[in-house]
């Protein structure tokens, strides 16, 4: 056989094969992937309101980065909204769910659901002892750094990842001007 | 035969000898975990690569042989981040970027291109075990020291927090920090393989 002949069918059958087999991994995962994604989405909410009802409300799409759930207690009371947004970060897009009061302007709580952060410094927006520094805060956000902050705009920035610190804030002033805007407040 | 095995975890070492996958030697490497985890997923992306490759060793044309080997590392990597994703969502969420980090991994083909594509099917698997291992054992030290100096624990757990006046030193999970500590372990490799060959 000619060698460029040669080339061109085996080059053809790897790729193939290997598209093959991915199309038969992605399908067997893909449930399972959402089905992980939405367990996750729900966590953060009971997390965020512990108050919320346990079934996950429906989601609320603005545009391809932002969508939001109306979060409602047992009785059907709104406590609140939860923010689901995207932004870039650091290395690349950061995914997270801001809770915030029914007037969309107090933080309850904030859960990181994607990021790509460096290891050990940006990746730790997702550690609790950093987020939780969230609740309670008044928009708009203000990053601080190397000191504590005093009031309730001030976030303190994670020490050598200020980018991803105000990544994270730069997400939530956008997401929550989009739903305002939505929500007509 | 079992020399293809042990020569990947010293001798040819490919961190310290090879000087190859600098990328994710020196930026997964903050704590001695992420090490270890990233040492996993090669061990198992290179083994099965090893095998298909070595298999198909006689198939696959000399001339496009670097798209052949690509494809088929980039297929396992996808294989092994959808299964994660699936099966263990909190691995997948702790190793992120690293998985497909995998791909652009110049160890795995370099494995491929100078053993694996050249020998037959078991000394190809002892060569991938014992080069994963011998990656792995790297990672997992630099890990461990960056992470004892940088963050004060090992695995998470605090060590030095018990030893008065400890302050975290940053750089040390900083980039530079990786570049160091390679560095000297480098060194004291060099010095003990002159001393044993003596």
């Amino acid at each position: 056989m000619k060698v460029e002949l040669k080339m061109v069918i085996v080059l053809t059958l790897i790729g193939f094969f290997s598209g093959g087999v991915l199309y038969l991994v992605n399908n067997a995962t893909k449930e399972q992937i959402e089905e992980n994604l939405k367990k996750e989405t729900l966590k953060a909410i009971k997390e965020i309101f512990p108050n919320a009802s346990n079934k996950l409300p429906k989601k609320i799409f603005i545009d391809r980065t932002t969508s939001y759930f109306k979060i409602h207690d047992e009785k059907g009371n709104l406590i609140g909204y939860a923010v689901v947004a995207e932004g870039p970060g650091f290395q690349g897009d950061i995914k997270l769910l801001v809770g915030l009061k029914p007037d969309l302007k107090e933080i309850v709580g904030l859960y990181i659901l994607e990021q790509v952060e460096t290891p050990g410094l940006g990746a730790e927006i997702v550690n609790p002892n950093w987020r939780n520094q969230f609740k309670g805060k008044k928009l708009p956000l203000v990053v601080i750094k190397q000191r504590e902050p005093k009031t309730k705009n001030e976030i303190k920035a994670i020490t050598g990842a200020t980018i991803s610190s105000r990544s994270v804030v730069n997400i939530i002033h956008n997401a929550v001007e989009k739903v305002k805007k939505k929500e007509g407040k | 035969m079992l020399k293809e095995f042990v020569k990947g975890l010293w001798k040819e070492n490919p961190v310290l000898v090879a000087v190859l996958g600098m990328c994710p030697t020196l930026a997964v490497t903050t704590k001695a975990i992420n090490g270890f985890a990233m040492g996993m997923a090669v061990l198992f992306v290179l083994t099965s690569s090893s095998i298909i490759i070595s298999l198909l060793r006689k198939i696959i044309p000399h001339q496009v042989r670097i798209p052949s080997f690509i494809v088929i590392i980039a297929t396992f990597v996808t294989i092994v981040d959808l299964f994660f994703k699936a099966k263990f969502p909190d691995i997948s969420k702790a190793l992120g970027p690293f998985i497909p980090l995998i791909i652009v991994n110049c160890i795995i083909l370099a494995r491929q291109e100078a053993f694996a594509s050249k020998n037959p099917l078991l000394p190809s698997i002892l060569d991938a075990v014992g080069m994963s291992l011998g990656f792995t054992w790297v990672l997992l030290i630099l890990g461990a020291v960056r992470e004892l100096f940088g963050f004060g624990t090992i695995f998470g757990y605090p060590i030095m927090t018990h030893i008065p006046g400890f302050k975290p030193i940053l750089v040390m999970i900083l980039p530079p920090g990786a570049f160091i500590t390679l560095g000297v372990m480098k060194g004291i490799m060099e010095y003990l393989t002159k001393k044993w060959s003596k």
